[in-house]
């Protein structure tokens, strides 16, 4: 071990080192008797959860749901995972061809439907799937397998971003990978899908979009929040995103002892929203992606910052108890039993907006209970907290609260085609 | 190591104090790796509960030699799943009563530094760094190639030690 090796550890070991868990394996492992149950009422839960994100993506965006119909080589299934992407506009455009190139290992086939890309991504299509029935879903509940893109010759692996989605009606995995912009063209290249635990690769070329079809415009536009300084710098009209980059300079508000999240609105020429697709900021150099648009005129707004004051406290579970957190007081007003759970109703006296507070409830035998619902109110929030049986004096840990600043300027309005 | 066998074979038969022989070494290590790539002790929690849930559920499927890089890796996926939930906001950890100022501090800025890092590169440094684990046990637990792992590893540590410079903790 070098002497650098020495320090890294040693810088650990004082962070780390004296953390233990609230619950030991021991507490946790059931009974024979009872652990088929649990397992299973995890599994629902987690699957209920995936389900609900699909159904929320696919409500903000039914126009591109019903174009999306049109594309049957990918699939229902697929079709609906892929709704509000943006990758259905391209589509419908012509600008995606049928790749399916496949590799079969162990009864598991890792298929690459599409790849795709133009000035703003790089996106690659796949499923995985198995003639076993139930191969898929154990192995999406063991561990990861989402696949890894490799560049050409296995020169690296191109970062980015993905999601996949289990359909239990079909027994396959489906997933997009949305790559960062690589920084070489992708033009005549390929690059290699592997799921590594499966032995799993698929190499295939990349389909790229004539730079004709993208359109970069600059903006240089710039306004001041609180003492930053934010500058658009330019927006990338592509067929699957409308991008635009931006940059921030400045000192953060020094009330933040958490992280900020800034929020940001793009509107097309006619009024209508464009979807976010999501974003990145590193380093003060910002990236936003939404849905793509032939609109010739587009207006971004800026709506203000998330704050994330971080407040660990304990409170009674009780109407009337209170923790003051750096940017204000958060009060239980009322708490009421449901079937599943208990309703919390909080208030909140301070400045912003209660946005989300991170916290659990917790019992005297540690067993926890989460948020699965939360709604804003006029003074606060209303939660509803789902848990089993919870004995004895019940407590409400706190770790953090989320605190919304609203705002409304006009960043940047971008017109094509100058 | 012979014991290390035993205790799988009989685990996997659905022996629970087996399959504790096997997690209960690990427990404290495996709750700090989550905490490390989480910054969060309430997230670190879930993951290490849902870690604990899943292997027992999976033993009986175990075909991976070592047990350590098995459980790890599932503590992986689940550190993935949940960060892939959440609102991606970094959190640094806020001192605990009883604990002096000046731990406090530290601790607050290694987090923080923790968090700066990519997360395959914080989960690599971890992995070397508080798991131990040598780096072709890091391959295989993040499932990448050697050549993969190294990188993330290297980048890691080159990264981290800027920060921790930065921050004047070294």
């Amino acid at each position: 071990m070098t002497n650098d090796d020495g320090i890294i550890t040693a810088v650990l070991d004082k962070a780390l080192r004296e953390e233990k868990p609230a619950k030991r394996a021991r507490e946790l492992v059931p009974a024979p008797s009872m652990h088929t149950g649990r397992m299973r009422r995890g599994i629902a839960l987690i699957a209920a959860g995936i389900t609900l994100c699909l159904l929320i993506s696919s409500l903000t965006v039914p126009a591109v749901a019903r174009a999306i119909g049109e594309a049957p080589w990918l699939g229902d299934s697929y079709l609906k995972f892929l709704t509000g992407t943006g990758m259905d506009l391209a589509y419908q455009a012509g600008l995606i061809n049928e790749l399916n190139r496949s590799d079969t290992q162990d009864g598991v086939t890792l298929t690459v439907l599409a790849a795709y890309a133009d000035a703003a991504q790089t996106v690659i299509l796949y499923k995985l799937s198995s003639s076993e029935q139930g191969k898929i879903e154990a192995l999406w509940e063991s561990f990861s397998i989402m696949p890894e893109i490799h560049k050409p010759l296995r020169s690296g692996i191109v970062p980015g971003s993905g999601s996949m989605e289990f359909i239990p009606e079909e027994g396959a995995a489906y997933g997009i990978r949305s790559l960062d912009p690589p920084g070489w063209n992708p033009f005549g290249q390929k690059l290699t899908a592997e799921v590594e635990a499966l032995g799993l690769s698929v190499t295939f070329p990349v389909q790229t979009i004539p730079s004709a079809l993208n359109e970069t415009v600059k903006a240089d536009r710039s306004f001041a929040y609180e003492d930053m300084r934010f500058t658009i710098i330019e927006a990338v009209f592509s067929p699957s995103a409308t991008q635009v980059i931006f940059q921030i300079e400045g000192a953060d508000d020094p009330r933040a002892n958490g992280a900020r999240n800034y929020t940001w609105s793009l509107l097309a020429a006619d009024g209508t929203e464009l979807s976010s697709l999501g974003g990145s900021l590193s380093n003060g150099h910002g990236v936003l992606n939404f849905l793509p648009t032939h609109s010739d005129e587009v207006t971004l707004f800026f709506l203000g910052s998330d704050v994330l004051y971080l407040h660990e406290d304990t409170l009674p579970l009780a109407a009337g108890s209170s923790t003051l957190t750096p940017a204000g007081a958060l009060t239980i007003g009322k708490v009421e039993g449901t079937a599943s759970g208990t309703e919390i109703t909080l208030v909140w006296s301070g400045e912003g907006l209660l946005k989300k507070p991170d916290l659990r409830l917790v019992d005297a035998r540690g067993n926890l209970g989460h948020v699965v619902q939360a709604e804003m109110t006029e003074d606060g929030m209303k939660l509803s907290m789902e848990h089993g049986d919870l004995i004895g004096p019940v407590q409400v840990q706190i770790g953090a609260v989320l605190i919304g600043f609203p705002e409304e300027i006009e960043a940047a309005r971008i017109r094509r085609g100058q | 190591m012979d014991n290390q066998l035993q205790l799988t074979a009989l685990a996997k038969k659905g022996d629970r104090e087996a399959f504790l022989g096997l997690i209960e070494p690990l427990e404290d290590k495996l709750y700090q790796t989550a905490l490390g790539i989480t910054g969060n002790k309430y997230d670190a929690e879930d993951i290490w509960q849902n870690t604990v849930l899943k292997a027992w559920k999976n033993i009986a499927g175990l075909r991976e030699p070592v047990f350590r890089t098995w459980i790890t890796r599932i503590l992986l996926n689940e550190a993935k799943q949940l960060l892939r939930r959440k609102t991606p906001i970094p959190q640094a950890m806020l001192p605990e009563a009883g604990v002096s100022d000046a731990d406090a501090a530290t601790k607050i800025l290694v987090h923080s530094c923790l968090q700066q890092l990519a997360p395959e590169q914080r989960q690599a440094v971890l992995l070397r760094f508080w798991l131990d684990l040598p780096l072709e046990e890091i391959a295989g637990t993040m499932h990448v190639p050697l050549s993969t792992a190294k990188t993330r590893l290297y980048q890691g540590i080159a990264s981290l030690k800027l920060l921790l410079k930065e921050a004047e903790l070294v």
